[in-house]
């Protein structure tokens, strides 16, 4: 193969890619701005004032999570919202998350008829407080995130179901955010929102009292990447309904819609990417009185969730997250290319195989090749620095823009200190933190293609945001 | 390849010029941390005065002086005091904002081609209390833009322009949940007063209306409680639309009034589960022993809300109630409803729970 070729290739790729990004951004940007100038004095008190408000179930799904377990429930029942419900589902923990939760709350078992709609693992029994009415919980035997979500659903009483995830501690008015579109759009079936790290925050009774950046460098890092991939990309893919991603950290979706679509996959690797693939087939395969249903992405409900601060768990973490990727976007490969998903399928789901499933791996041999032909004499070193102009460079100036972007909004850092650590986060995270990334991920892309592992891998938890 | 080397040469001067851009921006969010912390001096300065004035401790020639300071941060601390106030206390920030002229220009914005102008405007106007606005914001009714009517309809409940309730159940109650949502807790907002002409408005209705206005209508007579409404709530949940005989189950259960109980007990009936729902809970709330022999039929229903608030309806009756409750969860033939019966027991510490307290 001519040499030249494949390196006009290499650099199309990433000039596609970033030019996507870019893209991307520019559109989240937009949208946010848009977003903003529509909400109004008062508004979120008046939906929190008002007795018309639909009530949600917010769901915690718990996995020996006895270090953050008591926060996460904390911030869910301190949650400002005129009518909520807490379901916490101990999924067969082998820890002492239920011991603790009897303990905190003072919980008694009680006899609950559940809905039913779901077959999930046996459920072992249904614990409730007289201190805590608001709060339920469902102890079964282990069947993963999933398993847990679907048990959780058939006790659900509330039409609008929260879906997130027991390390997680939100803002205290994201669900008067995140019901709004609900309230605008009969449409909107489901929604996502901004997940930042909660890594450097202090949270106090499940309350936020104070925000900052983390002050370890691998969370550091994730920041900038979940800024430029939460914050910005995200909400440009959501505008061109190709966004297969809502965290399941913060998934919002109707009960009826969810019961519709059969509930999570309990076989899924990566229950949310599946989930959402899932609920945009069904946006095109139903249409509500001859109108397409909607996912809203909500710009600032903002949920934080722990990242990992060790290389170990960081790796398996990605590994985790390449594996469920690939597995959802096979399993729906259909979708592809396909006109009968609209955007999603001419633009979301080639996005996603070329530039996220398969991205590490074209990017990692990208690498590999580059380095052998300039070795072998091939390329000369003008075609190594725009290799490195443009996959690395250009990612910088990707991560520079999105730190910068945040300034304009009510989440930027709280001090200038902080936006100084952001922005030199920003400069470097292109050079070795991308290039370890993509190892996780090409080795997770082994692991699913080669070696069939669907395990969920190593989790951890710190609770090191909790004062 | 040429193209590329372009592209990088482009990439390389973007890069530089964000990389420039940030160092300004680490400066410029300096000084505006510095700014920042001068505006939050003044508004203290400003709210501290306005608080005298408003408790008599400050004149009002020395609050509107302080203000004067910087009229667009006084335009936010008295938008600010406003909407903490009740209507008759904000009426004392009049004052300030005619002598600023700050109801003159907002009432400019509203017809600027912006909408997020006039979207501002119309909120803003509401917490002046100047009447002088509300032909204005009538006009605003009209508005292109959904939000900016909604807005304006808002500003009318805090300014109490009840001549506004009919046009609002115009332009406001549309197909859709937040439209009906927002109109029903404006006109909520509006208080006893706009009971009259909505009581008007039904009678116009007639019992065959299917408009959302007249659902809105229902809500917020339900809401205010106006139980001489009931009769023509009756009426009116014999309507075809199921959203529509919806209403009324909420309604006539917010009412409180016993003529209610017939029509609820048809209601619990319904095709749509939703309206049996909530024709339960209103029976429940109604506590009216008549309706005991219906809530007790509605308990092996297929849907579990409608069980659930037929249970807890009957708890709420008292001990008869209770007694049906007992019975059924013993010897229903419907396992669902014995269920049922056993959860709203348990939860209400009426019977023993069965199993152990701990795991």
């Amino acid at each position: 193969m001519n040499v030249t070729l494949l390196l006009s290739l290499i650099f199309g790729y990433y000039v596609c890619l970033h030019g996507i990004y870019f893209l991307l951004i520019m559109i989240g940007t937009t949208q946010l701005r848009r977003y903003h100038l529509g909400i109004t004095f008062g508004e979120f008190q008046r939906i929190a004032d008002s007795p018309l408000t639909l009530p949600f179930t917010v769901i915690i799904p718990a996995y020996n999570e006895e270090k953050v377990i008591i926060s996460a429930v904390l911030a869910a029942l301190n949650l400002r919202y005129p009518q909520h419900e807490v379901i916490v589902v101990n999924d067969g923990s082998k820890d002492e998350t239920l011991a603790l939760l009897i303990r905190h709350f003072g919980l008694r078992r009680v006899h609950k008829v559940g809905q039913t709609r779901f077959k999930t693992q046996t459920v072992r029994g249904i614990y409730e407080s007289l201190d805590f009415p608001k709060l339920v919980v469902i102890d079964k035997a282990n069947g993963h995130r999933a398993d847990a979500i679907n048990a959780a659903v058939n006790f659900a009483r509330y039409p609008i179901l929260c879906i997130m995830d027991a390390d997680c501690v939100f803002e205290e008015d994201a669900l008067l955010r995140v019901i709004r579109p609900f309230l605008r759009s009969n449409r909107v079936i489901a929604a996502g929102g901004i997940v930042r790290p909660a890594n450097g925050l202090v949270v106090e009774n499940g309350r936020i009292v104070s925000y900052g950046l983390p002050r370890r460098f691998l969370p550091l890092l994730q920041a900038v990447e979940y800024l430029r991939s939460f914050q910005w990309s995200r909400l440009g893919l959501a505008t061109l309904n190709s966004m297969l991603c809502i965290s399941g950290a913060f998934l919002v979706i109707k009960k009826d819609t969810f019961i519709d679509m059969g509930g999570v996959d309990p076989k899924a690797i990566t229950d949310d990417i599946d989930l959402t693939v899932r609920l945009h087939q069904y946006i095109y395969d139903h249409k509500g009185g001859g109108k397409r249903f909607k996912i809203a992405y909500i710009p600032d409900p903002v949920c934080y969730t722990e990242v990992p601060e060790t290389i170990r768990v960081h790796a398996a973490q990605r590994n985790r997250w390449q594996r469920g990727t690939l597995q959802t976007l096979l399993t729906h490969w259909r979708m592809t290319f396909n006109p009968r998903y609209g955007i999603t399928g001419l633009f979301g789901m080639p996005y996603f195989f070329l530039f996220e499933a398969f991205a590490a791996l074209i990017e990692g041999l990208s690498y590999v090749l580059i380095a052998v032909v300039f070795v072998l004499g091939i390329a000369t070193w003008k075609e190594v620095l725009l290799f490195i102009i443009l996959a690395i460079v250009l990612g910088t100036f990707l991560s520079v823009t999105a730190v910068l972007l945040q300034e304009s909004t009510r989440l930027r850092p709280t001090t200038t200190r902080d936006m100084v650590r952001m922005l030199l986060a920003g400069l470097v995270e292109n050079f070795g933190y991308h290039q370890m990334h993509l190892l996780w991920r090409i080795i997770g892309t082994f692991d699913y293609l080669v070696r069939r592992r669907k395990d969920l891998g190593l989790m951890e938890r710190y609770g090191s945001y909790q004062k | 390849m040429q193209m590329f080397t372009l592209i990088a040469y482009a990439v390389i001067i973007l890069t530089a010029a964000v990389i420039l851009l940030s160092a300004f921006a680490v400066l410029g969010r300096y000084l505006s941390d510095l700014r920042e912390g001068r505006i939050q001096h003044i508004r203290k300065r400003m709210q501290r005065a306005l608080d005298g004035c408003l408790a008599g401790t400050t004149d009002l020639q020395t609050a509107i002086r302080e203000l004067e300071g910087d009229r667009e941060i006084a335009l936010s601390v008295l938008i600010d005091k406003a909407s903490r106030l009740s209507r008759d206390a904000r009426s004392q920030l009049r004052i300030f904002f005619g002598h600023f002229q700050f109801v003159q220009q907002e009432i400019t914005a509203l017809h600027m081609r912006r909408w997020p102008m006039r979207l501002r405007a119309a909120t803003r106007l509401g917490y002046m209390s100047h009447e002088i606005a509300i032909p204005e914001l009538m006009k605003s009714l009209d508005d292109e833009m959904l939000d900016v009517r909604l807005a304006a309809a808002h500003a009318l409940a805090l300014l109490g322009a009840v001549q506004a309730a009919r046009p609002i159940l115009r332009s406001l109650a549309l197909p859709g949940t937040w439209p009906l949502q927002r109109s029903t807790e404006i006109l909520y907002e509006m208080g006893p007063a706009v009971i009259e002409p909505l009581l008007a408005f039904l009678g116009e209705s007639g019992p065959q209306a299917s408009d959302p206005s007249v659902a809105v209508a229902v809500r917020v007579l339900g809401m205010l409680r106006v139980a001489k409404a009931v009769p023509q709530v009756v009426g009116l949940s014999r309507s075809p639309d199921a959203e529509l005989r919806l209403c009324c189950a909420k309604a006539l259960g917010q009412m409180g009034d016993a003529q209610a109980v017939d029509a609820l007990s048809a209601l619990l009936k319904d095709a749509v589960w939703e309206v049996r729902s909530a024709a339960a809970q209103a029976l429940g709330r109604l506590g009216n022993p008549v309706a005991i022999p219906a809530l007790g039929n509605a308990l092996p229903d297929p849907a579990w809300w409608v069980r659930f608030n037929a249970a807890e309806g009957l708890y709420q009756l008292g001990a008869e109630g209770q007694v049906i409750l007992k019975s059924t969860m013993v010897s229903h033939t419907d396992g669902f409803a014995r269920d049922i019966c056993r959860q709203i027991l348990e939860e209400h510490g009426a019977i023993a729970v069965r199993e152990a307290l701990s795991p």
